[in-house]
């Protein structure tokens, strides 16, 4: 279980990840406490977004908007790139039944590292939105996106 | 959205009602996590899951309505505060006014 913290954010863990572990030593766990927990964790990503939004004021529209700008270009490649390869295996293999075996086994390796990529990128743009926090200032390929006092609001969400 | 709410139902959203529940929970004074879940499944009927309740938690101390206390053996309790307080009392009246009006309405029928 205490592998399922991990998907908590840093933030999270340092404040909650003790008395939550104690939490879970108190009783016995069901499938849908482990799910519960899991949806906790998305929960906590979504308040640590709206967090960083509040504390970086407008520029986090325009950081959010550039990072996903640049991975959906990279990802829109690889799409292309997949059905290109989809395409070519339709064409070679007439139906699912009569894939080979190593065939099935690319096909099941594109989509793992499709959605590897995915879940990847989502995580990259956290990452950006943690670093533009801890630095005040992000570079793509298109410039450099600074942030100031006055770009910083306290409002509590 | 990802901006505050100021609504009725506390403005937490899909957790407004673990919120309620966590409150009521604290009036008779501090507990911590499991005690918690323990008195509200007694008291209601509901299991929360643990990552429900931190969930509410976190946001209920976000916004002053309860505060942590020293941990005891990993253990940490929580209170209500005095905001905490009044946001409860304001919302149980609301919730009686709420039940009289419909009781009165299936008596009279």
């Amino acid at each position: 279980v205490s592998k399922l913290l991990l998907l908590y954010p840093r933030a999270w863990r340092r404040r909650y990840e003790d008395e939550f572990l104690a939490l879970l030593e108190d009783r016995p766990l069901t499938a849908a406490d482990l799910l519960d927990i899991v949806r906790g964790a998305l929960d906590a990503h979504y308040v640590l977004l709206a967090q960083r939004r509040s504390t970086m004021g407008h520029k986090f529209n325009e950081l959010l908007l550039r990072s996903l700008v640049w991975r959906t270009v990279i990802i829109g490649i690889v799409t292309l790139l997949g059905v290109a390869c989809g395409m070519g295996i339709g064409h070679l293999t007439p139906s699912v039944q009569a894939m080979g075996a190593s065939t099935a086994l690319w096909v099941g390796v594109g989509c793992g590292l499709f959605l590897g990529f995915v879940c990847g990128a989502v995580w990259g743009i956290m990452r950006v939105l943690h670093r533009a926090e801890a630095q005040r200032s992000i570079t793509f390929p298109t410039g450099v996106l600074e942030f100031h006092a006055h770009d910083r609001q306290d409002r509590l969400v | 959205m990802l901006v505050d709410r100021e609504a009725s139902d506390l403005g937490l959203g899909r957790f407004s009602e673990p919120a309620l529940l966590i409150l009521v929970s604290l009036a008779d004074g501090a507990k911590h996590g499991y005690a918690m879940m323990e008195d509200i499944e007694a008291l209601s009927g509901a299991r929360l899951g643990a990552g429900t309740l931190y969930g509410a938690l976190g946001r209920l101390e976000r916004r002053g309505l309860i505060e942590p206390l020293p941990a005891e053996d990993r253990r940490r309790p929580y209170r209500l505060t005095a905001a905490g307080a009044a946001v409860l009392q304001e919302q149980l009246a609301s919730m009686r006014s709420f039940a009289t009006a419909g009781l009165q309405r299936l008596a009279a029928t």
